[in-house]
């Protein structure tokens, strides 16, 4: 129980608040897990919980040593990277040449979502436009090198791979030239830097 | 999971580039400048494990009730335009990572599936994928940013099966 009642204290601290994460979407997404878990009870039982509880944890024991090694990459990258040039890069005014450099960015990224998601926080935090974000993750997503050659030539096949591959080089440019329109429809902003 | 999953070549990547930033940081800024790192890679991660383990609890459980075993059938060569959307959306449910979702294309292609179905599907996964979305996108990125992403990649997947669709007689000649 104290291990328990720290952790929340820990999670929900307010003072170290910095980027709206907190106590609120804590207790949120504690509500709709708790709602997800009675959901699969009721349509699948016991059996539907347990399976879903094993993969769960099977996935978390996967995912944590990779998620503090992305967080401290981004972390390093933070320093290293001042967020001015990410945001002459990246920022509203790149325009075309920002999708460029960071679907270019997003194609050598190594690593799986772990590595991917703590470096686009860095990047939104740094001024990067909703369409260089946007380009950046499709370019991720569908042209990094390291799952091509761990996934796809072992499983698939190079002539399958290749085929893939080819058929992917347009989409993070088409996504990133949508989204600047889009998000000004929807509202999304630009994170402006101090 | 096996043992070799968790520690597949990923991992030791990952670190590898840990180890070398931490190295640049030192050289470039000296000891402050890994302080300062480190301070900043713990407020991120506290922030993140306010929402991530809750977060990829209700896509498990979600997963649970519409199991990807539901996937497939409607994908074979023939299946024109209607069977590249079908795989790009049966890629989105696919509630897992490559280890899940490559073996199941896999399976899809010795079951009859066309190689343009399955890089419409293998790219509606890549781009789509619900229990990513759900997450870490959502609880990171916010509801906003989401709708801007979801909404200029929704054809996407599609656009990559009819250009796989345009590409494949000719490399399936080499």
């Amino acid at each position: 129980m104290p291990l328990i009642k720290g952790y929340i204290l820990a999670a929900t601290d307010t003072k170290m608040r910095v980027s709206g994460i907190g106590a609120r979407q804590f207790f949120i997404w504690m509500g709709v897990a708790v709602g997800a878990v009675a959901l699969c009870w009721f349509l699948r039982g016991d059996e539907g919980v347990e399976n879903g509880t094993i993969n769960y944890a099977n996935q978390m024991l996967f995912l944590l040593p990779r998620l503090v090694a992305g967080l401290l990459v981004s972390g390093f990258t933070q320093i290293l990277v001042p967020r001015s040039v990410i945001a002459s890069w990246l920022g509203d005014k790149s325009g075309f040449k920002g999708i460029l450099v960071a679907t270019a960015v997003g194609a050598v990224s190594p690593g799986g979502p772990m590595v991917a998601f703590p470096l686009v926080l860095v990047l939104r935090n740094g001024g990067a436009s909703a369409a260089s974000l946007i380009a950046f993750m499709t370019a991720w997503v569908t042209l990094s090198f390291h799952r091509v050659i761990t996934w796809e030539i072992s499983l698939m096949g190079p002539e399958i791979a290749t085929v893939r591959y080819l058929s992917s080089i347009s989409l993070a440019i088409i996504a990133g030239l949508l989204a600047a329109p889009l998000a000004r429809a929807i509202g999304y902003t630009t994170r402006s830097v101090e | 999971m096996s043992s070799n999953e968790f520690f597949d070549p990923s991992m030791i990547v990952l670190w590898g580039l840990v180890a070398l930033l931490a190295g640049i940081t030192v050289w470039k800024k000296g000891k402050g400048g890994i302080a300062a790192g480190l301070r900043s890679s713990w407020e991120m991660f506290r922030q993140i494990m306010c929402v991530i383990p809750f977060a990829m609890l209700v896509a498990y459980m979600l997963a649970e009730v519409f199991p990807s075993e539901l996937i497939g059938g409607w994908l074979g060569e023939g299946s024109g335009v209607l069977g590249l959307v079908i795989a790009s959306f049966s890629g989105a449910f696919v509630p897992s990572g490559p280890f899940v979702s490559f073996p199941i294309a896999i399976t899809l292609l010795h079951s009859g599936a066309g190689v343009p179905q399955l890089v419409a599907f293998v790219t509606g996964w890549a781009l789509l994928a619900v229990h990513r979305v759900l997450a870490l996108e959502l609880p990171l990125m916010g509801a906003r940013f989401v709708a801007v992403r979801l909404g200029v990649s929704i054809g996407l997947p599609t656009i990559a099966g009819a250009t796989a669709y345009v590409l494949w007689p000719y490399l399936a000649q080499l």
